[in-house]
């Protein structure tokens, strides 16, 4: 279609017409990420202008009701001033509601209904980009009702026309279920049409593994085996809970942090390079690095994989409660706030490099960084004394709160003597590139409108990364020895042993 | 979404008459050994200002360069060429500490530097030690197009203009035949890029899209540079006849296109309320659909527009079109 018009950027076209329909609209989803992330692309220009945005939820509200929560979502948690809330209010004006059971085929015929008067009145073009902001569990109803109601698809006589879907995470609660819920959403999307969306994929930094890995010469060359020693992957939280213990009690840090985020950066940071940076090229070499990652055999779980809990302590000079003890948890409850565990991949590139991941909460810091450390050198022509403050090589990538990198090597100490230490070279984003950087959701809904699924899992990199997981939940079913850590440290003295025997330590971020 | 503002704090200030790079070089460096994080720098580009004889534009450059310092990380040094005067070279260097809204502090170093004499006319072997090495070095001429003999361009990988501040139309044909040389900047066709984006979104879509093959009437209002370059690119994009490009002199800038398809009339207008920060589109199929849209519009700054411009690598071909394109309206 771009190719049509020849007043388009062609070097970043804007999003051809559409209607975004939210399933959900009036839950914490839409109201603290989705509407106030559409707000911000409808004011600098970013969304179609032939565009309409249909919301479906349970509650009998009319239009007027729903203008009336998106202008308060975008107030409450947006980011606009005076001037852009009344200009968001005027967008606004034209929004649908449709209100009703997703189990009822009424509720679908009313919203067909919807968008074929949008589609004659704005000029969308028939083009649908599904959103299910809602539980887990309603996603096979919703999906059915789509498809029984012809919503899966453009119409015939539209053949520019698209229909997307995006689904949230979490996908699945294991590999049966993911399967089935893949299952589900294929027997009425093609798999081109799913978007499932991980608000990770959509930092900055993520992308710049692939930038720093395949626009540079320097350090391809050196991302193997024969010059890595290990890889850590580091993914913590400050924060407890909060008000999140029902989803949580559920979910534990396994299956909310490393099988779906984790297993992202770890693709990334292990993946061939891609013959061209497309989606499908992408998600190719992702996925082969995800079928190399060895699965660990149900009864060795407890060698590679450490679940531990935190018990009260201090974090940021706060003291914080016990996991057990926080708010809706149960007191004897065995959910996992921490993991840590040893991954192998077996490819030429990675064989014999350990990856060491870690995720919790109530970690002594929010931060996500991925630590390549290097052998050291083969031989130091130096007293032992002098190298005694020398590390080995690393290159930290920065994933969040600061992007950025920081290469760590070492430098003569200045002065009479001869002493060599490690310093570090810091590449902050932030100091380099200080302009305003899109919010992850702002992000991944352009794409999605665009149709670039890059930044999106596909639906075999979502069920490999069960796969990978599988064993650990089997072996934690039979038995799951829950270690123990002071909230405010970097985790149990388990995980520490994890790598002491092995040599090596975690590194302290 | 107002941006929130950096801190600006003085580190210290040095100047010298009738030195070298080398001195000025060790006068920064030891006015950074004054700030904790004097020692990191991070540069992108080298920016150098040109400006000819005038203490007013010479100010105007040094605040430009100034607020692009402050956010964009790269060596910025202001020229003023004064070929006529008494041979010299007079260097100012403040540096100063920015603390980011993010609580990120850089040490960004002002370097002015007056040329006089004959020095001026070999700008391009004098100002090459102060470039960073293996960086591009990046000439902005704040109010002129480059002249047919520029030495400093010599030594440029980019210059960046104001297309919108020349009334002169033999030198825009100058600037269109040097973008096949190097790569341009033109500040006006930053500025007017929101506009283009959501003309051009107007025009998306299976109903309205025919309609871009069958444009009967353009009307373009604004200022004359700002105009020119806009009506420019929509009769070279759309392969335009002249008699059909219309240009009136307004203080706001807007567009209204009428076109035809199958017999069916299609209107299409987008205006700049500068005033209120906003700028309005619409587009309606007689008897068709219609929609309209409002975004928000703000007045970028000299800096952002450099900032913004310089992140776009190589030739812009629409651009291209577009300045050469206004020529045709002119001389009809």
């Amino acid at each position: 279609m771009t190719s049509e018009n020849p007043l388009l950027d062609t070097t970043r076209p804007p999003p051809p017409p559409c209607v975004v329909v939210i399933f959900g609209a009036t839950g914490d989803l839409a109201t603290r990420k989705l509407l106030p992330a559409l707000a911000k692309l409808a004011l600098i220009g970013e969304l179609p202008a032939a565009f309409g945005l249909v919301g479906v939820a349970r509650r009998e509200y009319g239009d007027e009701d729903f203008h009336a929560v998106v202008r308060d979502a975008v107030a409450k948690y947006g980011e606009l001033d005076l001037h852009g809330e009344r200009v968001w209010g005027d967008v606004v004006r034209e929004f649908r509601y449709v209100g009703g059971d997703y189990t009822s085929s009424e509720t679908f015929e009313r919203l067909a209904a919807v968008l074929e008067e949008i589609d004659r009145t704005r000029g969308t073009d028939g083009s649908r980009l599904h959103y299910l902001a809602v539980p887990p569990s309603l996603f096979p109803v919703i999906i059915a009702g789509l498809g029984r109601n012809r919503l899966n698809t453009p119409l015939p006589q539209r053949q520019d026309a698209f229909v997307r879907i995006v689904v949230e995470k979490p996908y699945g609660q294991n590999l049966r279920t993911a399967q089935d819920l893949d299952d589900c959403i294929h027997r009425v999307f093609s798999e081109r049409q799913v978007y499932r969306i991980d608000h990770y994929l959509g930092k900055e930094t993520v992308q710049n593994i692939l930038a720093l890995r395949f626009a540079n010469g320097v350090f391809e060359p050196i991302w193997n085996r024969r010059y890595v020693d290990s890889v850590q992957i580091t993914v913590a939280e400050a924060d407890g809970i909060g008000d999140r213990a029902g989803f949580y009690e559920q979910t534990g840090a396994l299956r909310d942090v490393v099988q779906n985020h984790v297993m992202q950066i770890l693709a990334l940071t292990a993946m061939e390079p891609p013959i061209t940076i497309e989606a499908d090229a992408i998600r190719d070499e992702k996925l082969k690095a995800l079928r190399a990652v060895a699965i660990p055999a149900v009864d060795r779980v407890h060698d590679s994989v450490v679940p531990a809990q935190y018990t009260e302590g201090w974090v940021a000079g706060q003291r914080v409660p016990a996991y057990q003890d926080e708010p809706g948890v149960q007191p004897n409850s065995r959910t996992e706030s921490y993991v840590a565990l040893l991954l192998k991949i077996d490819n030429w590139r990675w064989a014999g490099v350990p990856f060491y991941v870690r995720t919790g909460k109530r970690l002594p810091k929010r931060l996500t960084e991925v630590a390549i450390e290097f052998h050291t050198a083969p031989h130091l022509p130096f007293k032992p004394q002098q190298t005694a403050a020398l590390e080995p090589n690393a290159l930290v990538l920065h994933i969040q709160p600061d992007q950025g990198v920081t290469l760590h090597f070492g430098s003569k100490v200045p002065g009479k003597g001869f002493e060599v230490r490690s310093v570090s070279m810091d590449f902050h984003y932030g100091s380099t590139f200080p302009g305003e950087t899109a919010d992850a959701y702002e992000r991944l809904l352009l794409d999605a409108l665009t149709g670039d699924s890059t930044l999106f899992a596909a639906s075999d990199e979502v069920l490999q990364s069960w796969r990978l997981v599988a064993p650990i939940q089997q072996a934690w079913e039979r038995h799951k020895e829950l270690s123990q850590y002071p909230a405010g440290t970097w985790g149990p003295p388990e995980a520490d042993r994890l790598l002491e025997r092995d040599g090596r330590s975690w590194r302290r971020p | 979404m107002a941006t929130p503002l950096n801190r600006i704090r003085d580190i210290g200030s040095w100047s010298g008459q009738d030195i070298d790079a080398t001195v000025v070089d060790a006068a920064v460096k030891q006015l950074r050994g004054l700030h904790g994080r004097g020692a990191l720098q991070t540069a992108v580009f080298t920016l150098i200002a040109l400006v000819d004889d005038d203490r007013a534009l010479g100010e105007y450059a040094s605040e430009v360069v100034r607020e692009l310092c402050a956010h964009t990380p790269i060596r910025a040094l202001v020229v003023v060429s004064l070929p006529a005067s008494k041979p010299g070279v007079d260097v100012r260097v403040k540096v100063r500490e920015v603390t980011r809204p993010t609580g990120t502090k850089v040490c960004v170093d002002d370097i002015f530097i007056q040329v006089r004499g004959p020095t001026a006319d070999h700008l391009d072997f004098f100002m090459e030690p102060y470039t960073l090495p293996e960086l591009p070095v990046v000439v902005w001429l704040p109010n002129r197009l480059p002249l047919a003999a520029e030495p400093l361009l010599d030594k440029a990988d980019r210059v960046v203009v104001d297309s919108g501040r020349i009334l002169d139309v033999s030198a825009l044909a100058g600037l269109a035949r040097l973008s096949q040389c190097m790569p341009v900047t033109d500040l006006c066709w930053v500025r007017q890029a929101p506009l283009r984006q959501l003309l051009a979104g107007l025009f998306m879509g299976a109903e309205v899209a025919p309609f871009l093959r069958g444009v009967r009437h353009v009307e373009v209002k604004g200022e004359p540079g700002s105009m020119r370059l806009m009506a420019g690119w929509l009769m070279s994009r759309l392969r335009l006849s002249p008699s059909v490009v219309h240009l009136l002199d307004a203080d706001t800038d807007s567009i209204q296109i009428r076109a035809q398809h199958l017999g069916n009339c299609a209107h299409f207008a987008l205006a700049a309320n500068y005033d209120e920060g906003e700028v309005h589109a619409e587009a309606g199929i007689e008897g068709g659909p219609s929609y309209h849209r409002t975004v928000l519009l703000t007045s970028p700054s000299a800096a952002a527009l450099i900032d913004h411009g310089l992140a776009r690598a190589g030739r812009d071909h629409a651009w291209e079109g577009a300045v050469a394109a206004p020529l045709r309206i002119i001389t009809v």
